[in-house]
């Protein structure tokens, strides 16, 4: 039974250490989502739920080939076309090269596009694009747009892209050129992180163990397309309407991008139907429909279509992975060396961080004295590569949760013993990369506490019941992830917390909610400092001009970095209003109680936090006053989630079909602030992984066309199909979070592959080591063990 | 990217309309539940001009047994297919197709005349139609003609239906000993199905069809299979027969490639899957 209904384990301790109004609590309570009302009944308004008579429709002229230069472009007829407001094509925009990347400025990615390039460099890279009065009118311009290609050689496999008689991508000079570029062999970037002793470690080893593992292309197939809607408004501000998880970068690149002051450029963000890393990015069709706008000065509104999406929208990078380990025959691993070629695609983009993080989240979960990372970024003619949930560390967390097994295998050992063995503890250090300058202790790790969960939950003692025909056979696998709490050193938020002549307070924060509920925490944080209820609140976050810079939603920062400067907010309200009643009671201030939406100060004379705001505001005891808190948070430290999951199938051996029948989760995230909407995370993630593993691909033809028609074609993983699904939360209390939390949103991700890889090969005794897990691979793999 | 939409969509409201209106237009295409037809209109592989839309024709409509044989109307879905005991009794492998066409919102959706018409090697009811050796009874400006199962695949998506005909009901004999089993996809799509229908004099296997969707562009029997079945007693010594039956007439070089099995793993699906149709319809009745 999931146990995130009942009292989490370690309540008692957490409770003492964190000073809030008990008697009213809010966090690590189950309140129903702010916009969950909106949401189920439909009356949510997303980016394109708002009125667009008034818009001019616009649409993207996209390139038929991998790689083009274009010649030349002839927009004459598309203009002449009634009702075509503009056509724009790489003549009409900047020059600067920049990155799409959506990480605070410079980001970690080199400036290798433009808005639209002279050299298209994938199957759907944006070519031209028009505005016109009617979709009509739009379609036959995009059709009479007449474009000389000169075709350019492509390639398509990141070894041949990095050899000598291959196309090179980006000949021309590009600014912020990452670690070790070799933009010639269109190589992104290549690093190396060496600890300890590699060759001692190797010759201190008892066994010697060796793995390649491949990954595939896969997409965060949001149910919301990416939109973008853009105006210029009555003081000529450009304001954009979008589907983003992060508003305030989107404000800042497209200000950048278009060289206009970020006072005049408004980002909205509406409620938007998921994320899960696409909408990390500033999309160029947010820069087309900015660039529309600004030139035809009217509303202009773009959306991509589903078949559109599944071409063009950023992927998570495929990757070779190959793990050489030396351990010694009491399970102690002595050295690991990881060596990863990933696939970034046409653009860098995110090609040097998800790389860092393939490597770095996985080598975490276990220690050791003598490791080493290398490992490349490629360009290649495919989709770029963006961020995805779990970033990076999918692909490193399949091939190392599988490697270790296979090393647990090769010395005799019980895989979840040999885990137990070498698994992170509190007090050490995760393995960062070196660029981060993270501080890296960590203080809460229940790592183990999950493998022993988990292990319970699904009896793995015991092993699987084995059916009475042996036909077929079953089979668990165990993996375990870490992953992290924001970008140290880069992720900042800020918060103002308003305290109304009513009451309540309004929340003014930045953070991109995408339906992961967002809000909803950080309304819980702040009705939880003044043991007010959840209705009490009003979480404003929906526009850049009403809040204040936040990263946004990514790289799972929102509850540790946005919630710690709400929680910083509300407690400088707090002390405000402490002090004022302190001024009018003449007490100390520290003897004013703030509980349950009251303010007490001592000899009894309480008043509730509405009459108090209600007086400070008329000026009765003293000049009128309007309280604000204000608080912000940045910070070198992440402190880490971590996942136990177990994974339970039933192969046939007759022709290699299986069926993935349970599925655990064990779960440490530090408190768990809303345990339902964690649940959700967790789960949510669980099955985004299952899909990676067993179904999901995006592949692309011989001649760089993506083999996909529309959503039938991709073979997204439906709830019918699921498993049964346990889910324990395993309660740790993470001091430096807001009320004990670290991040949920991406550490189950990372390990049903790896999970479902060991539960085949303890079914059946073969390794499948390229996602995704197919029949046809298991029945080849049976044939040739026979 | 954006699909071209026809320009036309008018209803008829009988099948004499229906059929005058396909046979006065070579680029007028009949559309009913639209689950084959929108996808390739939306893929430009039709570009019809015109849509027929035929649902609103009740007399297309409904299951009737009759003489040994199931008659069923060319705008009956698969849900009601899958839920009418009648077609279970007689021909239980039809109804087990129907109920594993794609998910519940695609049977409710889906007819058996658009399914058989455009014939997809992904497709449930072919397989079916073909082992219980159905028929279409087709209507032009000519009049009324019958096409059997065998003459009604004609290759990748393609039938025997003329380009002015219209199918106004799928007729089909009874096999109390059939059954239709299939794998799939992800998306709901067979990777392979197989049919099998015996036609049993005593205890003996009087006749035998054997049929499989999702190896060649449309489905094919199985004569080698049919072969080793016929005469025999059913007993342990003819499923054991069945199940290792020679498959050799299945050209592997022709398989249809669909990205998640590889050749040789399909025959072996074929051969576990056909070898449980088989068990099904010698257990059925």
């Amino acid at each position: 039974m999931s146990q995130y209904e009942g009292e989490p384990e370690s309540a008692d301790e957490t409770v003492a250490e964190n000073d809030a109004a008990d008697s009213n609590v809010t966090v690590r309570e189950s309140v129903e989502k702010v916009d969950g009302w909106g949401l189920v009944t439909g009356n949510a308004r997303y980016t394109d739920d708002v009125p667009t008579d008034d818009a001019l429709a616009g649409r993207v002229l996209r390139s038929p080939h991998a790689h083009a230069r274009v010649r030349s472009i002839d927009t004459e007829a598309a203009e002449a076309i009634e009702g075509v407001t503009a056509v724009i094509t790489h003549e009409d925009v900047s020059e600067q090269r920049f990155t799409r990347t959506g990480f605070p400025h410079p980001a970690p990615a080199p400036f290798d596009e433009r808005v639209f390039n002279e050299t298209v460099r994938h199957v759907g890279e944006p070519v031209a694009a028009v505005a016109a009065t009617t979709v009509d009118a739009v379609e036959r311009a995009l059709e009479a747009i007449e474009v000389d290609y000169k075709v350019l050689d492509h390639v398509l496999d990141p070894e041949a892209a990095m050899g000598s008689d291959t196309p090179t991508l980006h000949p021309e000079e590009y600014e912020n050129q990452q670690e070790n570029a070799d933009p010639e062999h269109n190589v992104v970037c290549e690093t190396r992180h060496e600890e300890g002793d590699i060759e001692a470690g190797f010759e201190a080893a008892d066994e010697i163990v060796e793995g390649e593992y491949k990954t595939q292309i896969v997409q965060q197939l949001p149910m919301e397309m990416n939109t973008a809607i853009a105006w210029i408004d009555d003081r000529q501000r450009l304001v954009l309407r979008t589907t983003t998880q992060v508003p305030h970068i989107c404000r800042a690149k497209i200000a950048r991008a278009f060289d206009i002051d970020r006072t005049d450029v408004q980002v909205i963000k509406p409620r938007v139907g998921g994320g899960f890393g696409v909408r990390q990015d500033t999309v160029p069709i947010q820069y087309i429909a900015a660039a529309l706008a600004l030139e035809t000065g009217e509303k202009v509104r773009l959306r991509n279509e589903r078949k559109e999406d599944l071409h063009v929208s950023q992927t998570r990078h495929s990757q070779t992975i190959q793990i050489k380990t030396g351990v010694r025959e009491d399970g102690t691993i002595m050295v690991m060396h990881v060596d990863i070629t990933s696939n970034t695609g046409a653009y860098g983009c995110h090609g040097f961080a998800v790389l860092e993080n393939a490597a770095h989240e996985p080598l975490s979960v276990y220690p050791c004295e003598n490791r080493l990372f290398t490992g490349r970024a490629v360009y290649t003619n495919v989709t770029p590569g963006g961020a995805m949930r779990g970033y990076g560390a999918v692909q490193g967390t399949f091939a190392l949760e599988s490697h270790v097994d296979k090393v647990a295998t090769e010395i005799g050992m019980d895989p979840v013993e040999f885990r137990r063995r070498n698994a992170i503890e509190e007090g050490e250090a995760s393995f960062e990369p070196a660029s981060s300058e993270a501080m890296d202790q960590l203080q809460s790790v229940g790592v183990e506490e999950c493998l022993e969960r988990a292990c319970e939950s699904i009896g793995w003692s015991d092993g699987p019941d084995q059916p009475a025909n042996d036909r077929y056979r079953c089979g668990y696998g165990t993996a375990l992830s870490m992953a992290k709490s924001g970008v140290p050193n880069s992720e900042f938020s800020r918060c103002n917390v308003t305290l109304e002549t009513d009451g309540t307070l309004t929340v003014r924060v930045g953070v991109g909610d995408t339906g992961q509920g967002s809000e909803t925490v950080m309304g819980q944080i702040a009705a939880e400092v003044f043991g007010l209820d959840i209705n009490s609140v009003h979480v404003k976050a929906d526009d850049t001009d009403a809040t204040p810079w936040d990263n946004g939603a990514y790289a799972s920062s929102t509850t540790y970095v946005s919630g710690n400067a709400t929680e910083k907010a509300a407690r400088d309200l707090a002390e405000k209003v402490r002090d004022l009643a302190a001024d009018w009671y003449d007490v100390d201030p520290e003897a004013v109680e703030l509980a349950d939406g009251e303010v007490a100060p001592p000899r009894g004379e309480s008043m509730t936090l509405s009459e108090f705001a209600e007086e400070a505001f008329a000026g009765i005891r003293g000049p009128k006053r309007r309280l604000t808190g204000s608080g912000q948070h940045y910070t070198p430290l992440s402190p880490k989630p971590f996942a136990a999951q177990i994974a339970a199938v039933e192969v046939d051996t007759e022709t290699g079909e299986f069926e993935v029948t349970n599925f655990v989760n064990a779960v440490d995230c530090g408190q768990a602030l809303n345990p339902a909407n964690v649940r959700g995370q967790i789960i949510g993630g669980a099955i985004m992984g299952l899909g990676q593993t067993v179904s999901e691909a995006i592949e692309f033809d011989e001649d760089g066309q993506p083999e996909l028609r529309g959503l039938r074609d991709y073979e997204v993983i439906h709830a019918t199909d699921l498993p049964e699904i346990d889910t324990e939360l395993v309660e740790t209390h993470e001091p430096t979070g807001p009320f004990g939390a670290k991040s949920v949103g991406e550490v189950t991700t990372l390990g049903p592959p790896a999970a479902v890889a060991n539960a085949i090969e303890d079914a059946v005794g073969v390794r499948i080591t390229d996602l995704p897990i197919t029949s046809a691979k298991i029945w080849d793999a049976l044939q040739g063990g026979r | 990217m954006s699909e071209q939409l026809p320009a036309a969509y008018v209803h008829a409201d009988t099948v004499d309309k229906a059929v005058e209106l396909v046979s006065a237009d070579a680029e007028t295409r009949v559309v009913a539940g639209g689950y084959s037809l929108l996808p390739q209109v939306k893929d430009g592989i039709e570009t019809p001009d015109r849509l027929v839309d035929v649902s609103r024709i009740d007399e297309l409509r409904g299951i009737s047994h009759e003489a040994g044989e199931t008659c069923i109307g060319a705008l009956t879905t698969h849900h009601q297919i899958a839920t009418f005991d009648l077609v279970h009794e007689h021909v239980p492998a039809l109804a087990e197709a129907a109920d594993s066409v794609g998910d519940y919102q695609a049977r409710q959706q889906g007819t058996i005349a658009g399914n058989l018409v455009f014939a997809d090697p992904k497709y449930d009811p072919p397989a079916a139609f073909l082992a219980l050796d159905g028929r279409v009874v087709a209507r032009s400006p000519d009049g009324e003609r019958t096409i059997g199962a065998d003459e009604w695949f004609c290759g990748p998506g393609e039938t025997a239906l003329g380009p002015d005909e219209i199918v106004t009901d799928v007729v089909v004999p009874d096999a109390k000993r059939s059954g239709y089993v299939r794998t799939s996809e992800y998306s709901g799509y067979a990777i392979v199905g197989t049919a099998a229908a015996l036609d049993v004099d005593g205890d003996a296997v009087a006749s035998a069809r054997v049929a499989v969707n999702g190896v060649k562009p449309f489905p094919i029997r199985l004569p080698n299979v049919e072969d080793e079945l016929v005469g025999k007693h059913i007993d342990d010594e003819l499923r054991s027969r069945a199940a290792s039956a020679e498959l050799s007439d299945i050209n592997l070089e022709t398989l249809l490639m669909n990205g998640v099995v590889a050749d040789h793993q399909r025959l072996q699906l074929v051969r576990t899957y056909c070898r449980q149709a088989i068990e099904r319809a010698i257990e059925g009745d």
